[in-house]
Formats: C-alpha cells, sequence, structure tokens
C-alpha cells in the first residue's frame, strides 16, 4: 500500500479542482491509471438482470475505447463495471468507502485483489484500519466522480444513494448519464427522475456519452472478437434464455423435451460458459459478444 | 402437500421395519394403527419446535420428531424459520441414523433412520425470480435468510430443486404420473441397489463409503473431464464432489444402467445448486 499526499506533485489533477478534495490517498495497484480518461459508473446494488444486461453493454462499449472505468466496488451495479472491465483485459479505478484493512464489502475482497493482479488501481482517503461507515459512502462518491470526465447511472432507487453521486458530479461540472429506466421497476423511479428533472442525458447507446465528452471523441473502438459459435444442440434453449430467468419448468415446456434431457443440455451449456443460473430464479444468458 | 406424497412413492415397510415403527410409536401411546403399522411415517413439526422435542428427551427420555420419522419422512416446511438451535441438532442423527439421549433417570439410544424434506422461499418476500411480482428484498436481507440455514445442514441435503410458481404448472399438466407408477420405478432402483451392495452390509447409495465409491461409481473420462471443468468453473469442495457422485449413481440405477453415463453427471450437477451460493 502507497500513500499520496495534496502537495506530492503527482497527486491527481482532478481530485485538486473539486470541492474538499482528499488530503491524503492510500493506494494499491497501478497508480498512473488515475492520469488517464476516467468514466464512472454507478448504480443499484440489487441490479436487475436486465440493467445487469445493459450495463454490461456500456462498460464494454467504453472500456474497449481505452476509457478506463471507475466505481464504487460494492454489491451490484458496481461490481458488474469492474468485472466486466478486467474480464475484457482492460483497466478498471476502486474508490473504496474504508481502509484497506477492511474490505467493503466482505465478499468483494476476491474482486479488490482481482483488480490489483489485473494491472488496476484501488484507492481509498480512509486509514488502513478505518472501517466502512454509511457517511463514508456518499463522501467516496465525490471522489468517483472527481476522477472521472462523466458518470452514467444504470439504475436507481427513488432518493438513493446513486442520486447523490449524479448531483455531487454535476455540482464538479461533470456530465451525467443515466439509462432510462423500466416504468414497472422501482429500479427504475431513480434514473427516470435524474432525467426528467436533473437534467441527466438519457444514454441510449455509449455514442450518447462519447458525442457529450470531447476528451472521448478521438478515442478509437477496439474490435472483439466474434461472438463464439452456439453449439446446435444448445440452439432450442439458447433461443429461449434471455436476460430475464426463465424456470426450469418453463423451458422444459418449450423446447418439449422431458427434464432429463433439459438438465442435461443445460449442464453442458454451463460448463461451455453459456448460461447462467440464478438461483432460485433460473436460467439466463451470460451476455458476451 | 407435494412433500407429504413422498411417502407414497416409498417402498413398502419391511416387516421388521414396521415393527420398529410400531415399537416408537408404542412408547409415545400414539399407535392409531392398533395393531402393526404398516405405513410408513410422515412428520411435519412446526418450525416453533424446541432442540428437544426435535431430538427426543425428557426426564425419562421420549422419541422426539427425527426417531417418530424413523423409516419415514421428517418434513420442516419454511427451513429458515426453524430456531438454529432445533435444526443443529438434526446433523448428528443425520450422519448416524440414531440418536443417544441422556438424563438423569435413563441413557437411551433411539433409531431415527428418516428422509429429510425441507422447503424454503427463494427470499423472505416469496417472489425473488417471480415474473408477475416484484421481490422486495434486498440482496443482503436475501443472503441473510438463506444464511439462516447453515452450511454444514445443507450439504447433508442430496437434491436441491427448485419449484416455480403454481401458474406455470397449470399449462404442462400433461405429464402428470401416478405414485403408484413412480413406486414402481424406486422399487426397481432399490432392489438393483439391495442386490450390488448385499456383500457391504449396506443397502443404498447414500450409505456408499469412500471406499466403496471407487469400485461401484467408476467414471469414463470424458465424465471426469465434465466434473473437472464443472468444479474448477464453480470451486467445490471435496463433499460435493462425493454428492454428485451419489445421485448419479443413483439415477443410473433408476434407469437401469450399470454404468455412470456422462448424461448422469450432467443431471446430477443441476440437483447441487445451493453448493454455488
Amino acid at each position: 500500500m502507497n500513500i499520496i499526499n495534496y502537495e506530492d506533485s503527482n497527486y491527481p489533477l482532478s481530485l485538486k479542482s473539486i470541492k474538499d478534495p482528499p488530503m491524503k490517498l492510500y493506494y494499491e495497484g497501478n497508480y498512473s491509471l488515475v492520469n488517464s480518461l476516467c468514466f464512472s459508473i454507478v448504480g443499484s446494488r440489487d441490479l436487475t438482470a436486465y440493467g445487469r444486461k445493459i450495463e454490461q453493454k456500456f462498460v464494454k462499449d467504453l472500456c474497449l475505447r481505452g476509457i478506463t472505468i471507475v466505481s464504487g466496488m460494492a454489491v451490484g451495479a458496481d461490481t458488474v463495471a469492474h468485472e466486466e472491465t478486467l474480464n475484457r483485459g482492460k483497466r478498471t479505478i476502486a474508490v473504496l468507502p474504508c481502509g484497506f484493512h477492511h474490505i467493503y464489502p466482505e465478499q468483494n475482497e476476491k474482486l479488490y485483489h482481482q483488480i490489483i493482479e489485473k494491472n488496476g488501481l484501488v484507492i481509498s482517503e480512509y486509514e488502513p484500519n478505518i472501517k466502512a461507515q454509511a457517511t463514508y459512502f456518499l463522501k467516496r462518491n465525490r471522489i468517483i466522480a472527481g476522477l472521472s470526465q462523466g458518470v452514467l447511472v444504470v439504475e436507481a432507487k427513488h432518493r438513493s444513494g446513486t442520486s447523490v453521486t449524479a448531483k455531487l458530479a454535476r455540482e464538479q461540472g461533470k456530465k451525467v448519464f443515466a439509462l432510462p429506466g423500466r416504468l414497472d421497476s422501482k429500479n427504475g423511479v431513480g434514473v427516470n427522475r435524474l432525467i426528467k428533472e436533473e437534467g441527466a442525458i438519457m444514454a441510449i447507446s455509449s455514442r450518447d456519452i462519447v458525442d457529450e465528452i470531447p476528451e472521448f471523441q478521438d478515442l478509437v473502438k477496439e474490435i472483439p472478437k466474434k461472438n463464439e459459435f452456439v453449439k446446435k444442440e444448445y440452439r432450442k434453449i439458447y433461443g429461449i434464455l434471455n436476460d430475464e430467468p426463465v424456470s426450469l419448468d418453463e423451458i422444459c415446456f418449450r423446447t418439449n423435451n422431458s427434464i432429463q434431457a433439459t438438465l442435461n443440455l443445460l449442464s453442458m451449456m454451463e460448463i461451455d460458459d453459456l448460461i447462467e443460473e440464478i438461483v432460485g430464479a433460473g436460467y439466463v444468458r451470460k451476455y458476451k459478444e | 402437500m407435494m412433500a407429504k406424497r413422498i411417502v407414497t412413492i416409498l417402498p413398502d415397510l419391511s416387516f421388521e421395519e414396521a415393527l420398529e415403527v410400531t415399537k416408537i410409536y408404542s412408547i409415545i401411546g400414539k399407535n392409531e394403527a392398533q395393531g402393526i403399522m404398516r405405513t410408513r411415517p410422515f412428520r411435519n413439526p412446526h418450525h416453533t419446535i424446541s432442540a428437544v422435542s426435535m431430538a427426543g428427551g425428557g426426564a425419562f427420555p421420549k422419541p422426539g420428531e427425527v426417531s417418530l420419522a424413523h423409516h419415514g419422512v421428517l418434513f420442516l416446511d419454511e427451513l429458515p424459520e426453524f430456531k438454529h438451535s432445533s435444526l443443529e441438532v438434526l446433523r448428528g442423527p443425520m450422519e448416524d441414523r440414531k440418536v443417544s439421549i441422556s438424563r438423569v433417570q435413563a441413557n437411551l439410544t433411539y433409531p431415527c433412520n428418516f428422509m429429510l424434506v425441507a422447503s424454503m422461499n427463494p427470499c423472505p418476500c416469496g417472489y425473488f425470480g417471480d415474473k408477475e411480482r416484484e421481490c422486495k428484498c434486498t440482496p443482503s436481507q436475501i443472503q441473510n435468510y438463506k444464511n439462516r440455514v447453515s452450511g454444514p445442514l445443507l450439504d447433508r441435503i442430496d437434491l436441491h430443486i427448485e419449484v416455480p410458481n403454481v401458474k406455470f404448472k397449470s399449462f404442462e399438466n400433461t405429464k402428470e404420473e401416478l405414485s403408484c407408477k413412480i413406486k414402481e420405478r424406486v422399487e426397481k432402483a432399490r432392489k438393483i441397489q439391495q442386490e450390488r451392495y448385499a456383500e457391504y452390509g449396506i443397502y443404498t447409495n447414500s450409505e456408499l463409503t469412500p471406499k466403496l465409491m471407487e469400485e461401484f461409481c467408476v467414471l469414463s473420462s470424458s465424465s471426469k473431464s465434465i466434473l473437472e471443468k464443472y468444479f474448477q468453473k464453480n470451486k467445490l469442495s471435496a463433499r460435493s464432489y462425493s454428492k454428485i457422485l451419489k445421485i448419479a449413481r443413483t439415477i443410473a440405477d433408476l434407469e437401469g444402467s450399470e454404468n455412470i453415463k456422462d448424461k448422469h453427471i450432467l443431471e446430477a450437477i443441476r440437483y447441487r445448486f445451493m453448493d454455488k451460493r
């Protein structure tokens, strides 16, 4: 773990200009990322399957342009942002609401090590032995916004912490984007309000983001590898699955296969990384392109 | 309701088994058959049950629910609602198939070879994964709810099955099967197992020791590679490995297949989804 002071010459310029900059930064990993072009993606902890899918798409488009993805390593949207970036071999920054000896949330300790291993950066303004507190979540959000050229809100409930991040970003003069939310979901309320009442830019594709931020415009998108070929015997089930979980009974009913045959195929598809089981809900496609 | 039907697909009680069951029920004066009890017991204690009434006890120890379910089914509805102590008390009896109770006046050992059937919701509000209604629970609430059932207990449960809302059932009412038909299959598989294990002093696949598994759960190289990939992906324990093998062995027996094939392994994997949590 290393420390950077406000007075140091390599203190991130982007943070110097914000209100209430952190006096000290503790970091682990690839520090040079603070000077790269950053964009932050935040959202709800209990992301819907739909939100997850769309977020992955946006993260992919942005990180393949070489943009560093910044988030808060919380469960849900934050985790998706970090994981998707790492899966594509791209760079990500996590800003923690706690000291390095008390990684929060605990279940993301693995992700924390992964970020450092895969050339990413983890920073915190808190001393190593400080535990996360409710107020710290909001405070660290100013760093997330501060490091980035803009913020994308994926899903948010009414009056959520995510909305606060958006407000902080706007106060810092950063562009705030939001994905249009579903009208039938609580997770859609916050984002739709941001768009309707608080001047967030509605992002329908990553183009909308790139066009609004001058620094991003010259970046060239790396072309990812073509989608893997889906084996013939998988296609029937694969066609039924989508981003909303489908239960085993429904799959059997719609493919008109026996339960044994369906279980067999599902296991094989899971091993081949095509689908994912959401315990208690059913099966979804593993989104990749 | 579904759980209640399980006794109807189990093989009939043998004479010795029926005697044991009758004896236990006679101790508590609840033998309603007025003679030898021929049906397998089905016990579904309410979730407010104490650890003592679960395992058995009293100044002069009486059999608890685990023993009353001997050779039958112990059904725990809403598993996470049970007291932690009442659930943890099950671990020993499930493993040993008997329970020893020591009190001032007597030390007694009651048999308790029961099948545990338990049900729970996917989350506290019960709508997680439901198409029609949105689940109101936060991820931490769901995690806490699941955590109320300890890992060691969950490990001892062989099959995990998801049951969707009844709505979906309505469009798949085409393939109903009668209990007596299923029972025939079960009896056939049991018979295969009894013959196979005749000289080893056990009756069913669930009793296989690691050593016997080497002999009777041989995998082809393709099955091995399937399991290997699956385990690497999901980082599972050695315990779930042997569970999957035993389940696959049973699926093979139900089909009357002598060897465990790929399809049996692939099916068995799906019955262990709680391992991944």
